[in-house]
Parts: structure tokens; C-alpha cells; sequence
């Protein structure tokens, strides 16, 4: 299906080696990507979304790279917009199921913020922003990068509801304490090897 | 307080504008001459001429445009968000106050403009009226741009998706398109009047040489601008990045051969 194949991936930064001749496939599924502060857990995510290319080997994603949902710090939405024109530019691009973005900006609490300009919206607002993007769009997979960050109590509860009603294949990086209550797999970094364990 | 942001934003801003700066100071140099025997026109005009006169308009619409763009770069400098916090420590008026006079300063070419505009002027007392009049008129557009500036109202102009993302490459370049297009016009009408080949030639390098760094400075901002929502434009649609890259490359490629364009005329 949307299989994620890594084959020989190698990645440094200058001379500290993240990566070494990776090879793992990961089947659609919810993952929890662990590893340790600088193990590669975010540079692994943003290489599956083609943001950093690899030194050398490749990632897949079968019917293709360009399909995803990404929530990240690397997302950097424009100041400038406002938030309907941010909509708008997903239901354009038929990116996004509009129903389920009306129903997660009432559980976020957000549509006082619909006129708004990006710049104008707090940490924690832009998070839940990111989020209703993310979890209304209709990709493959969505990649989950700290997601917690900058939520208050409520939205906690309302993401930590929404990733366990998720049907799509989803990796969630974070260090939280919210990740005990997940069933999922785990991709775990270790000695610059990706293994995938229950 | 005020003066001290003020200070480190425009030092900020020349940090980061570096190459327009150059270009700016090499231009001014170079039109000396011009300035030196043109420079009272536009400001005598005003004085002398009757409201119906054309001249008094064009000479008018020239200062209003010069103290416009000053504005504008002002404005540019002083981003909001930078200054906000100074309303709640010496609150609005303070911060009013000290924005018209830092306006003011950078209207200061027009108003220089205007003061030599005087030399020679018969009715002196008349002129000085005319020139406090436009004097208070600086000041009223000022605080009604303040007042502009910090009311909480989300203005929505339009709702097109396109205009939106164009305006975000545009909108850090500004001022460089301005001067851009102020350079290609001047440029334009030396070349209407119809003058010979060589001088179109002479005319063409140093227009180039001056545009050069405009573009280089351009091309390097609306770069940036793409690094930095590559992301968020990749997650609304791969499609929409590519087109974005595609129309930014035509811009630019636009930019560098339009003043170049002339040449083949000479062919």
C-alpha cells in the first residue's frame, strides 16, 4: 500500500554520522519515532517529506513522496495570511476534508481566530492551527513532530482523542508523558540504525 | 527610548539591505549636478504657481510621491511588531509623538526640497504659508497611518489565494522594485527622445550597472522568502511550490534582461 522504503540511507552533518546504509520498509501504521536528543528523529521526518536529502540511498513512499501532513516547528506559515486564506488555499488545492476542519476548529476552539493573521496568533494557537491542518488533510501519512508543544490541557486531551480516532498511517515524535497512553509501534533510533519493534 | 529602537531597526534594516543602500548612495552622488540646478524647481513651483497651473500639480504630486516612498520606507523599517511593546510601557501618545518625527525626518529630502524652493521666492510670507500647510499636512497623513498602523481591525482585502502569495514575495522587495522602476523609468525617457546609438549604448551599461545589484538583491530576498515557506507550500500542494518556484525564476529573468531590451534595437 503506502509502504515507507528506506534503502542504503546514509545522512551526516559534516562529520557526525546520523544515518548508516539503512535499509527498513514501514508498513502503514501508527508509529512512535524514538531515539535520543540528536539521534535523527526530526531529520528522519524531514527527509520523508523531501525537505533534506539524504548523502546518498533513498525513501519511498509508494504513490509517491508528495503526499503527506506534516506538524513541525520546520513548518513556517506565512505571518502575513490570514487564517480563512490559509483554508482556502488547502481547499483549492483539494488538500483537505472541509467537514472534518469545521468539526476540529469547534474542538480546538479556534474559530474566533478565522480572521486573524498568522502573526497575530499565539505559540499555542498556531500549534492548533498546524494541527487542523494536518489532521483535516487527506494524505497517506501524516508525520507528527512534537505535537504537544505550546498546547494548553484541553487541546491536549482533544489531540491525545484525535491520534487515537486517526485511521491514517501516522509517526509521532515526542518525549511527553501523553505517548504512554498510544498503542503503537515503535521506530526506534539506535547506533545510526532504524529498527522497527512492538 | 523610541530612538533607541528606531536606531537599532534602521541599522538592522542596512544590515540586510546592504546592496540598495550602495546603490542608493552611488545614485545620489551621481545626480548632484541635477539636484544642484534642478533641485528649487519643484518647490518654487508650488509657491509661484496658481492652483489651476500644471506645473503647480506636477511639482506637487512630485514632493507628495518623494515624502510617499519616505514613508513607505519608514514604515518598512519600523515593523510593527517591533514597536507595539513601547505603547505598553509609554503608552500611545508617546509612541504617536515620536513616529511623526521619525516620519519626518526620513520627509526630510522634501522638505529640504521645499526650504530652497524659497530662494528667490517675492512673497515670502505667502510661501512660508503654503509650506507650513504641506508641513501639517505630513503630520495629519502620518498620524492617520499610526492610527492605521495599531487599530486592532483585520482589514480583509481580498480573498485570492495567488494575490496573497504574490504579495509575500513582493512585499520584502518593495522598495528595490520602486527604485527599480523609478531607475527604468528615467531610462525610458532618455531613450523617447530619440536620441543616437551610441548614447543609448553608454546609457544601457550604466543602467545595467546600476540595476545589476537591485536584481541581485532582489533575486537573493524573494530566495529566501521560498527557503523559508518551502515547507508550507510543499504541504499545501507540490504543485503549488513548483509553480511559486517557476513564476519566481520568470520575475527575475524579467528583471535582469528588460533593461537590456533596447539593444536589440541597435541590431
Amino acid at each position: 500500500m503506502n509502504d515507507i522504503r528506506i534503502k542504503n540511507l546514509s545522512k551526516h552533518y559534516l562529520d557526525k554520522v546520523i544515518f548508516n546504509d539503512v535499509n527498513v520498509t514501514i508498513a502503514p501504521m501508527k508509529y512512535i519515532l524514538t531515539g535520543e536528543n540528536g539521534s535523527g528523529k526530526s531529520t528522519l521526518l524531514s527527509m520523508f517529506c523531501e525537505l533534506e536529502k539524504p548523502n546518498s540511498g533513498d525513501i519511498k513512499i509508494k504513490n509517491g513522496n508528495k503526499n503527506y501532513d506534516l506538524v513541525s516547528d520546520r513548518v513556517v506559515i506565512p505571518s502575513e495570511l490570514k487564517v480563512f486564506i490559509i483554508f482556502k488555499m488547502y481547499d483549492k488545492f483539494s488538500r483537505s476534508d472541509i467537514s472534518k476542519r469545521n468539526q476540529l476548529i469547534n474542538e480546538f476552539d479556534f474559530s474566533q481566530y478565522y480572521y486573524s493573521s498568522v502573526n497575530a496568533l499565539s505559540t499555542g494557537t498556531l500549534q492548533k492551527l498546524k494541527l487542523i491542518l494536518a489532521f483535516s488533510g487527506n494524505s497517506n501519512w501524516l508525520f507528527l513532530d512534537e505535537p504537544f508543544n505550546g498546547l494548553d490541557t484541553h487541546s491536549i486531551e482533544v489531540l491525545c482523542r484525535l491520534i487515537t480516532k486517526e485511521t491514517r498511517p501516522l509517526i509521532l515524535v515526542d518525549h511527553s508523558s501523553h505517548m504512554e497512553q498510544f498503542d503503537c509501534k515503535k521506530i526506534i533510533i539506535e547506533n545510526q540504525k532504524i529498527c522497527i519493534k512492538k | 527610548m523610541y530612538q533607541e529602537v528606531e536606531q537599532s531597526l534602521i541599522k538592522e534594516y542596512r544590515k540586510n539591505n546592504q546592496l540598495i543602500v550602495k546603490v542608493c548612495v552611488i545614485v545620489f552622488v551621481l545626480i548632484q549636478p541635477i539636484l544642484l540646478v534642478f533641485g528649487p524647481l519643484p518647490g518654487y513651483l508650488i509657491y509661484t504657481q496658481k492652483v489651476s497651473s500644471g506645473l503647480f500639480w506636477l511639482s506637487t504630486i512630485f514632493i507628495l510621491s518623494l515624502s510617499y516612498i519616505a514613508a513607505k520606507i519608514y514604515d518598512a523599517i519600523m515593523v510593527k511588531e517591533k514597536i507595539h511593546w513601547l505603547t505598553l510601557i509609554s503608552g500611545k501618545s508617546y509612541l504617536y509623538k515620536h513616529y511623526c518625527l521619525g516620519q519626518l525626518k526620513f520627509a526630510l529630502p522634501s522638505m529640504i526640497l521645499l526650504i530652497v524652493g524659497l530662494y528667490k521666492v517675492a512673497d515670502l510670507y505667502h510661501a512660508i504659508l503654503i509650506f507650513i500647510g504641506i508641513l501639517i499636512l505630513h503630520v495629519i497623513y502620518y498620524i492617520f497611518r499610526i492610527k492605521c498602523i495599531f487599530s486592532n481591525k483585520d482589514k480583509i482585502k481580498t480573498q485570492s489565494v495567488h494575490f496573497n502569495i504574490t504579495k509575500l514575495c513582493i512585499k520584502p522587495n518593495l522598495i528595490h522594485l520602486t527604485f527599480y522602476l523609478c531607475i527604468n523609468a528615467i531610462y525610458l525617457v532618455f531613450l523617447i527622445e530619440g536620441i543616437n546609438n551610441d548614447i543609448i549604448l553608454s546609457i544601457t551599461i550604466v543602467i545595467n550597472f546600476i540595476t545589476m545589484p537591485i536584481t541581485i538583491a532582489i533575486e537573493k530576498n524573494v530566495k529566501k522568502t521560498l527557503n523559508q515557506y518551502e515547507c508550507f507550500y510543499k504541504l499545501v500542494s507540490y504543485k503549488l511550490y513548483k509553480q511559486i518556484v517557476r513564476r519566481a525564476k520568470c520575475f527575475i529573468y524579467t528583471m535582469r534582461l528588460a533593461p537590456l531590451v533596447p539593444l536589440l534595437f541597435l541590431m
